[in-house]
């Protein structure tokens, strides 16, 4: 008796590993003559590099070889997603090499290398290593860096700028913005932070001699496209004698999608060295100026509208910081992602947005956990508030009036969403925001928000609410539309999966994209176990390593539920359809004849004919009496491209208390009201949610890369890092609305990014509401206690 | 290099390592238990924490001549071998984990814990995970693990001492 | 970083300002220098063990003695490397004879610029430490001369 567990809260499968300590993650793996590498990084932000002398690191104990980039014949890193596209904008592109050969960039980028018998032995090692540097002035601020008479970093990137991209109707924009009633101006900085999965990257990297072939473990979200990459773009090594894997990934959120120099250099050290394995782990303070960051906005937004609450016109010019180098889709992340959806749920009818992409001499950004939508959000969403407030408006009420209305679907934004694409219709296609934002409001008590803030000033605190009515493009997304040049990849973006029910009825399901943390293992099995009647304990899934599972463009940017499963879905179909066909023969029925109820396949009218689907397997995947034409074997692959990106929306709600004599901020209650379709497993769906929600929360209230003038990255560790902790949050408090995307067979829509993306507008919002009574009408993130008791101080003063 | 004699899961171990050994090294590295994680190199995150003569200590902290003589235990030895302590089974049931790389870090230090406050209000363990970072869970429901166990626990520590011969 | 002080040795100038251009006698007095080797009369290396805070690594530092004007002025620039970490130093002596009879007031600056990962881990207690730091080889220099 097999039971559904479609849509059940099913214990997760990958779990007994994890909590008995016997996960694998990259840093796990020991292999006989494995090596280690250590990499000698850049202390300057900006240097020329006048020689390297390594002879002295040569003879250090247990030292290997000692490589520079001038050993290293690879091209510069690949970067996938230029911005501009049909506007046909120029993209100025400099890229890592896997060492650093002229110059650096960034305080952190690598320069030379030690391979030694132990990574204590190869950092030693990098102690001799003299590089004769040419220090340079520096630049670490996006907009001063494109101002006349900056610091130049790159030759062919006049004024620093990678790209200026714009969207929009800049001239009926202009012309709203000029006859509004009402326009509110806001310079608006959304701070740089540094992703912090708990599980730093790493790379094992394994030549064989005996066949040519190279093997690398990575902690990636990505091992089909790092295959693609380091073989095509990289190495010219051919695809075919690189095999890829991604062991446990301990966290990722974004930060492992991309193509990075230490992948390379593992692959190069190990051939150099002969064929033994090369082992590379960064270090936690290696990481922040190693892997990427993310955000790093400087915005000024103006909206317009009437003194009635109509919002007439959104006009926004944002500076966007991509580092010192561009990592792999760094300029997708603030154009595509960000100025496309800059309108939200809200009906604008004129929106114009430009974006300069701006080099500077810190470590390179691209997408962390939202990529582009949370910025967006962030910029809707204050801009909202600020509205609301000056023309004297509730603000619920002002986004009641300009949500989209539920009967306007299919809704093509004014950001060009649907224009942008290279033929392909996106379009928000579903949305009910009113009903969502009234659950939150009421479920929060929003209508005696005065007598709650009169309770706290009763105890000395000021008291905010705040929300914000997101939503979100996930589920990316349509070939065509990512693939258009400008837009995307220039590649395209669907899924794939493999089905093999095997002789013993044991279901080997094999899927191109890649769990870090997110429960694929149980997710996948029970909505393949709901499709096939098999039971999840007969099913295992697979993925993670290039030999073996479909090519797949990985996880990330929400999509492996209603992509990559759509896809798992449409090879569960074949596999009905072969065993349907196969049942008929052994039932000597007509197939037309066979109707399938779970596992069961039986003759119409006389349920005691049938085959279960495991018997059919076996007989089957034996193949000693097939009917004429059919192979043997239940082994089917499918792809799916979807037609669509899914979006999610809700209203998410935060109140804080601020303790007017020290500044201290405090979470004293959140609550979410999501929709993102329909879910597969509840509880994952939570997690999902909660770790977004406090991922979103961090930045608001207590998390920045913050760099120093001449490029030092002075938030270099977990030290100095806000890395938020257990006792800085409440409970969080979830509810939902329901409205399946119609995209994808399963309604899903993706929940990776939605926590991130809206909880942190909703957490300014609410710190603002606090401190609007002093007059205090906007202050930039994170909200740490000396910025808002210096803002509450100078606040007084000025009263 | 030094001689450390210690029982780690209940074994008795000896190990050479170098003077600046650190007990996470000789744990993940010449013992091959790497179910104790590294997470940071500045003794923030947590993850490696383990328990040393029964208090939790984070192992990246320790350096291995240290342990001399101690007992250590290990995420691989909070039970036995195809059993499941409360915590590891609570962790489970409430979802305390996503990519469970903090996870062995998190039970170590909740185990601490409830040895010596065995009903610990939210507060009492959203405070004792100060050292302990995930970046996944937002924590909400490893503090619900936590009390999870902390009530089986209780239940269970009832039922045996109803059950005990007075 | 800009640092500055003063201090007055009891010794006579001429006897301060030649300690201070021999890297022998005032490279000793450098924080945590392990070794000195003289390239020239105006270069010399140094190898010295710094901590800020948590973190310790090894520089191997050039010293370029860039000014002397003897008996009353020297600039003494230097730029140490340890793997991930630079320091780039310009200290400045001026001697002036003191009140007291074979005495000498010498008054200095300063002016370190640490790059890497020591100035984005340390960056907090950097200041405190280089200041603690640059007093303890002036008071060795004092002491030294006043043996």
């Amino acid at each position: 008796m097999t039971i559904d567990m479609l849509g059940e809260r099913v214990k997760r499968t990958e779990d007994p590993k994890f909590i008995t300590g016997k996960g694998r993650y990259l840093d796990d793996i020991q292999m006989p003559g494995m090596t280690h590498i250590a990499i000698l990084r850049s202390p300057y932000a900006h240097a020329n590099i006048r020689s390297i002398d390594t002879s002295a690191a040569k003879s250090m104990p247990g030292v290997i070889a000692v490589f520079t980039g001038a050993d290293i014949p690879y091209n510069p890193l690949p970067m996938a997603w230029p911005a501009g596209g049909v506007a046909g904008i120029r993209n100025n592109i400099n890229t890592p090499r896997t060492l650093a050969t002229d110059s650096v960039k960034w305080s952190g980028e690598g320069v030379a290398a030690v391979v030694a018998e132990t990574a204590e032995q190869a950092h030693d090692a990098l102690e001799a290593i003299t590089v004769d540097w040419e220090p340079l002035p520096t630049v670490v601020d996006a907009e001063k860096a494109t101002q006349p008479g900056a610091v130049q970093l790159h030759e062919n990137a006049p004024n620093n700028i990678v790209f200026e991209w714009t969207v929009g109707d800049k001239a009926g924009t202009d012309a709203a913005v000029d006859a509004a009633e009402v326009v509110v101006r806001q310079r608006i900085v959304n701070q740089r932070l540094i992703p912090n999965p708990m599980e730093v990257r790493g790379d094992i990297g394994w030549y064989n001699p005996g066949t040519d072939e190279y093997t690398v473990w990575m902690s990636s979200q990505t091992p089909h496209i790092q295959r693609l990459l380091l073989t095509a773009f990289v190495t010219g090594i051919p695809e075919h004698k690189v095999r890829c894997i991604s062991p446990d990934v301990g966290g990722a959120f974004g930060t492992k999608i991309f193509c990075y120099a230490d992948m390379a250099l593992v692959m190069f050290a190990s051939k150099a060295i002969g064929g033994r394995p090369v082992k590379w782990v960064e270090g936690r303070r290696e990481s922040y100026q190693s892997t990427i960051h993310g955000r790093d906005h400087i915005t000024y937004l103006e909206i317009a509208g009437k003194r009635d609450g109509t919002i007439t016109g959104l006009r926004v010019k944002t500076f966007a910081n991509l580092g010192g180098r561009l990592s792999t889709i760094g300029p997708g992340i603030p154009t595509t992602l960000y100025g496309r959806v800059l309108s939200g749920c809200y009906k604008i009818p004129n929106v114009y947005c430009e974006v300069t992409g701006v080099y500077t001499n810190t470590t390179f950004v691209d997408a962390y956990r939202g990529a582009g939508r949370p910025e967006a959000t962030y910029v809707i969403e204050r801009a909202m508030d600020l509205f609301a407030a000056e023309i004297g408006m509730d603000r619920a009420e002002l986004r009641r009036r300009n949500f989209i209305a539920p009967d306007a679907f299919p809704y093509d934004n004014p950001s060009g969403l649907g224009t942008a694409s290279g033929g392909a219709k996106i379009y928000i296609d579903s949305g009910n925001y009113e009903p969502a934002m009234d659950m939150a409001l009421a479920a929060v008590g929003y209508a005696d928000l005065a007598a709650t803030k009169a309770e706290a000033a009763s105890r000395g605190k000021l008291l905010g609410l705040g929300f914000s009515t997101y939503i979100e493009v996930c589920g990316v997304a349509p070939s065509k539309w990512i693939g258009a040049v400008g837009e995307g990849w220039g590649a395209a973006m669907w899924e794939s999966a493999n089905i093999r029910v095997h002789l013993t009825g044991k279901t080997v399901v094999t899927v191109g994209t890649q769990p870090q943390g997110q429960g694929h293992e149980t997710t996948y099995a029970q909505v393949i176990s709901h499709e096939l009647g098999i039971p999840m304990d007969d099913i295992v899934i697979q993925h993670s390593d290039t030999l073996g599972t479909p090519f797949g463009y990985g996880s990330y940017g929400s999509r492996t539920s209603s992509v990559g499963m759509t896809a798992a879905i449409k090879a569960a179909t074949k596999i009905r359809e072969k065993a349907r066909k196969f049942a008929a023969h052994m039932l000597e029925a007509s197939v037309d004849d066979i109707e399938i109820d779970g596992p069961n396949y039986f003759v119409k009218g006389s349920p005691d004919k049938k085959k279960t689907i495991q018997e059919i397997a076996f007989a089957l995947d034996l193949g000693f009496d097939p009917p004429e034409g059919m192979e043997p074997y239940l082994d089917e692959t499918a792809y799916w491209d979807t037609p669509n990106c899914t979006w999610p929306f809700g209203t998410h709600v935060a109140i804080v208390e601020i303790d007017k004599e020290t500044g201290q901020v405090d979470l004293v209650r959140y609550l979410a009201v999501d929709d993102v379709g329909k879910k597969i497993n509840p509880m994952i769906v939570d997690g999902q949610l909660h770790g977004g929600i406090a991922q979103g929360v961090g930045q608001a209230l207590w998390e920045g890369a913050v760099y120093s003038d001449d490029g030092q990255l002075l938030s270099g560790s977990m030290l100095d890092y806000a890395m938020p902790r257990a006792s800085w949050f409440p409970d969080i408090e979830l509810h939902e609305t329901v409205t399946p995307s119609p995209v994808n067979p399963l309604g899903v829509k993706g929940v990776g990014e939605a926590g991130a993306i809206a909880s942190t507008a909703a957490v300014s919002n609410a710190v603002m509401d606090a401190l609007a009574p002093l007059g205090i009408r906007h202050l930039d993130m994170p909200y740490t206690p000396q910025t808002v008791w210096h803002a509450i101080q100078t606040a007084e003063v000025s009263r | 290099m030094e001689s450390v004699a210690l029982v780690v899961n209940g074994v008795a171990r000896t190990v050479e390592v170098e003077p600046r050994r650190l007990l996470v090294q000789l744990i993940r590295e010449d013992l091959g238990l790497t179910g104790t994680h590294v997470g940071c190199d500045t003794s923030q995150c947590g993850a490696c924490t383990v328990h040393m003569d029964g208090v939790a200590v984070k192992s990246c902290t320790v350096l291995a001549v240290q342990a001399d003589g101690s007992s250590v235990t290990t995420i691989e030895g909070m039970a036995p071998e195809g059993g499941l302590h409360p915590l590891q089974a609570a962790f489970w049931e409430k979802h305390g984990l996503q990519c469970g790389f903090c996870t062995p870090g998190m039970i170590m230090t909740a185990a601490d814990l409830l040895a010596s406050d065995t009903d610990p209000d939210d507060d009492a363990i959203r405070h004792a995970l100060e050292g302990n970072f995930c970046r996944c869970t937002g924590y909400h429901n490893i503090v619900a693990a936590i009390r999870e166990a902390a009530n089986k626990m209780q239940v269970g520590a009832a039922t045996s001492a109803e059950g005990a011969p007075r | 970083m800009e640092f500055s002080g003063q201090t007055t040795i009891k010794a006579p100038r001429e006897r301060v300002f030649a300690f201070l251009i021999d890297p022998n006698l005032v490279g000793r007095c450098g924080p945590g220098v392990e070794s000195i080797e003289v390239i020239d009369d105006r270069h010399f290396k140094a190898k010295a063990k710094v901590g800020v805070g948590f973190i310790s690594a090894r520089f191997v530092i050039n010293m370029e003695l860039a000014e002397a004007d003897a008996p009353s002025h020297a600039v003494i620039k230097a730029r140490g490397q340890a793997p991930g970490t630079a320091v780039d130093a310009t200290g400045t002596m001026d001697l002036a004879p003191g009140d007291e009879p074979d005495t000498t007031v010498m008054k200095w600056g300063a002016n370190v610029i640490i790059s890497g990962m020591m100035a984005s881990v340390g960056a907090r207690m950097i200041e405190g430490t280089a200041n603690k730091m640059i007093a303890q080889t002036f008071d060795c220099i004092r002491a030294k001369l006043e043996e």
